[in-house]
């Protein structure tokens, strides 16, 4: 019997097929055959991290027919973190795939404070205080608008820049709490103050 | 002829951490014909210590996942049948729970004995156990206080400025200091608060507050059957805010009585406490030449290679031998502690800027090989590796000897200058700044600032 249930992260290796991959090192038990017909939300095998067994469900966008599993027909299989466990075709399915990629082409073009360097993101000085900002508010040059956390330290993320406006309206703040960001990632979608 | 090969019970070694302590762990694997198995984040998947290596992957780039995710680390372990487990420094390697974990699925983890862990982390009972022992203590409350009440009756007693120390605290966190009564109780509240946060346990004690000493530390070997030696201490007083810098032995600052005894009570406690591997006991010496005991750490130290040019001792290859059920295979008198030995750690920060974090892509790593061996260079790091920004900013230890410390300091300063690093700032031009420096030259500074560096 599962302890707790992991849904699975998915990769598009090709425009047919879809990769669903280990969440974690340990022992995949799979739970369906090739060419049988999965979709999201159904159990599709289990992980096994030091005798604790988790249950693998199929994210929200995927449905298609298992082209291919790790292992090959074994029923215990060691994988590490990444591992492709399952390969679903999606061919036949494409009207159902294609909702998941529509999303972040949003910002494109418009003004954006990107992050200076890499690191984890934080909206907040602390777990319990309020964020340094929200979606809505005007945001001027100088001002904190969240911490970075790099190699350990807590760096203030300051809004400036040449490009940048001296105020703005912030349109979202792209990552979540405590995500890791890279050198240029969007933080702050803006828009300018004029606009509406 | 007979030949007598390294001896070791273990075939395959798992590797659970990463940069340079585990370059380092898979040397002394090389060395002891074990094969290593490194146990990675996804962030590390393409470091240059893993090429022609065996590797798994844990878990993502955040810690809490990978290298602190105890389960998947002893799944990783068995999985790709070790049966012995490395932890390095950081991360698990003084957590009990994680080595009890690591016994129960009859993985061998390297370092003390779950319990002996256990006592060492809670502050109060380590202390009593090496005042049983003879070691000098830092005055202070008897144990845990229970409350800020308390707090400040022991504190006038013990005199101000005081200190006021987490249970369960490392690192500098949960720690406040307190110059007068009035503000005993807003740094009770904060200290606890803090080290509620931190470590999951609220509990304090005090110390008086000694400014201005120097840090030394005794490094310790002890094998399975009680059998202890010491490899003489170190001195690791540059640093800055509580991060060491540069460390070297011998201490020139210590009397030699002083040494002797501690070096002598500090065998004595690490034998009586059942203690078992590498261990390093860290005093503060104070204005008067006493060394005061603080903690003792029940892992390999970073700054361990120090001891290892000065007793040719390798003391990783030490920890899995006796680890394996090997005695001692050598007596205090066997221990020849040669010259002088000194360590930098070069990180990936900007010392002009504040020490602020600079990771990056190291566009071109060179070091001047001259193939002295009276120089060592530890390091994980080469032409192209990306420093990630999930982890601590440690790149490499730049390590000298010399026959005494005006030889050793030069040797170091000539190794440094034949280090070429492109695309990341590093600590580089303050070790140099320092190495040159009267204060340090003369031995006058202590942990209060870096001697000839303003920043």
């Amino acid at each position: 019997m599962s302890e707790s249930s992991h849904v699975l992260r998915a990769r598009p290796r090709d425009g047919e097929t879809t990769e669903l991959l280990a969440p974690s090192v340990g022992v995949f038990t799979p739970a369906v055959a090739e060419g049988q017909l999965v979709s999201a939300g159904q159990v599709v095998g289990t992980i096994d991290v030091l005798g604790v067994l988790h249950d693998l469900t199929v994210p929200g966008g995927v449905a298609g027919r298992v082209a291919q599993r790790a292992g090959g027909g074994r029923s215990r299989v060691p994988v590490q973190y990444g591992d492709a466990l399952l390969a679903i075709s999606t061919a036949s399915m494409r009207d159902a795939a294609a909702t998941t990629s529509a999303v972040g082409a949003g910002t494109q073009g418009a003004l954006a404070f990107v992050a200076p360097m890499s690191g984890r993101f934080y909206n907040r000085p602390s777990p319990t205080e309020p964020p340094f900002i929200a979606a809505g508010d005007t945001v001027q040059q100088g001002q904190t608008v969240g911490l970075l956390e790099v190699m350990k330290t807590f760096n203030r993320l300051v809004y400036q820049g040449d490009t940048l406006p001296k105020q703005a309206t912030v349109e979202s703040i792209v990552p979540n709490e405590g995500d890791d960001v890279v050198r240029g990632d969007v933080i702050l979608a803006l828009r300018s103050l004029s606009e509406k | 002829m007979l030949t007598f090969a390294p001896v070791s019970r273990f075939r395959r070694l798992f590797i659970a951490n990463r940069g340079e302590v585990a370059a380092r762990i898979a040397r002394a694997c090389d060395a002891l014909d074990i094969t290593p198995v490194f146990g990675v984040s996804e962030g590390d998947r393409d470091a240059p210590y893993l090429r022609d290596r065996e590797w798994v992957v844990l878990g993502p780039s955040r810690s809490s996942e990978s290298y602190l995710a105890r389960e998947r680390i002893v799944q990783a372990a068995i999985q790709t049948r070790c049966s012995v487990l490395h932890p390095g420094w950081g991360f698990l390697a003084e957590d009990p729970v994680f080595a009890a974990l690591c016994e129960a699925h009859g993985v061998t983890f390297i370092g003390p004995p779950a319990a002996v862990m256990q006592k060492l982390g809670r502050k109060t009972p380590a202390k009593a156990a090496m005042a049983r022992a003879g070691l000098k203590l830092i005055p202070g409350s008897a144990g845990v206080l229970r409350d800020a009440d308390q707090a400040r009756e022991v504190a006038e007693a013990t005199g101000f400025p005081i200190l006021l120390k987490a249970e369960s605290g490392g690192g500098g966190r949960g720690m406040r200091i307190v110059r007068g009564v009035a503000d005993v109780n807003a740094a009770y509240d904060a200290a606890q608060g803090e080290s509620l946060a931190c470590f999951a346990d609220g509990r304090l004690y005090l110390e008086k507050l000694i400014e201005g000493g120097r840090h030394i530390e005794i490094q310790l070997l002890a094998d399975k059957y009680g059998q202890v030696v010491h490899l003489g201490e170190r001195d690791c007083s540059v640093q800055r805010k509580h991060q060491k810098l540069i460390e070297e032995s011998p201490a020139l600052v210590l009397s030699d009585a002083e040494r002797e005894q501690t070096l002598a009570a500090s065998v004595r406690a690490t034998r009586d406490l059942g203690y078992v591997g590498a261990g390093t006991m860290e005093f503060l010496l104070d204005a008067g030449g006493e060394l005061r005991f603080m903690e003792m750490n029940a892992r390999l130290q970073v700054e361990h290679p120090v001891t290892e040019m000065r007793t040719g001792i390798d003391l990783v290859e030490a920890q899995i031998r006796i680890a394996g059920g090997e005695r001692l295979w050598f007596s205090q008198e066997d221990i020849d502690l040669r010259g002088h030995a000194i360590e930098c750690r070069i990180n990936a920060e900007d010392p002009s800027n504040g020490f602020s974090p600079s990771p990056g892509v190291i566009e071109r790593w060179q070091v001047a090989t001259s193939g002295d061996d009276r120089v060592r260079v530890d390091t994980h790091v080469e032409s192209g590796y990306e420093v990630p920004p999930h982890y601590d900013s440690l790149i490499c230890k730049v390590i000298a000897w010399g026959k005494d410390r005006e030889a050793a300091c030069d040797r170091l300063s000539e190794a440094l200058q034949g280090i070429r690093c492109d695309g990341i700032s590093t600590t580089i031009p303050m070790h140099l700044a320092v190495l040159s420096s009267e204060e340090f030259r003369e031995n006058r500074y202590d942990t209060r600032a870096v001697p000839g560096w303003e920043g």
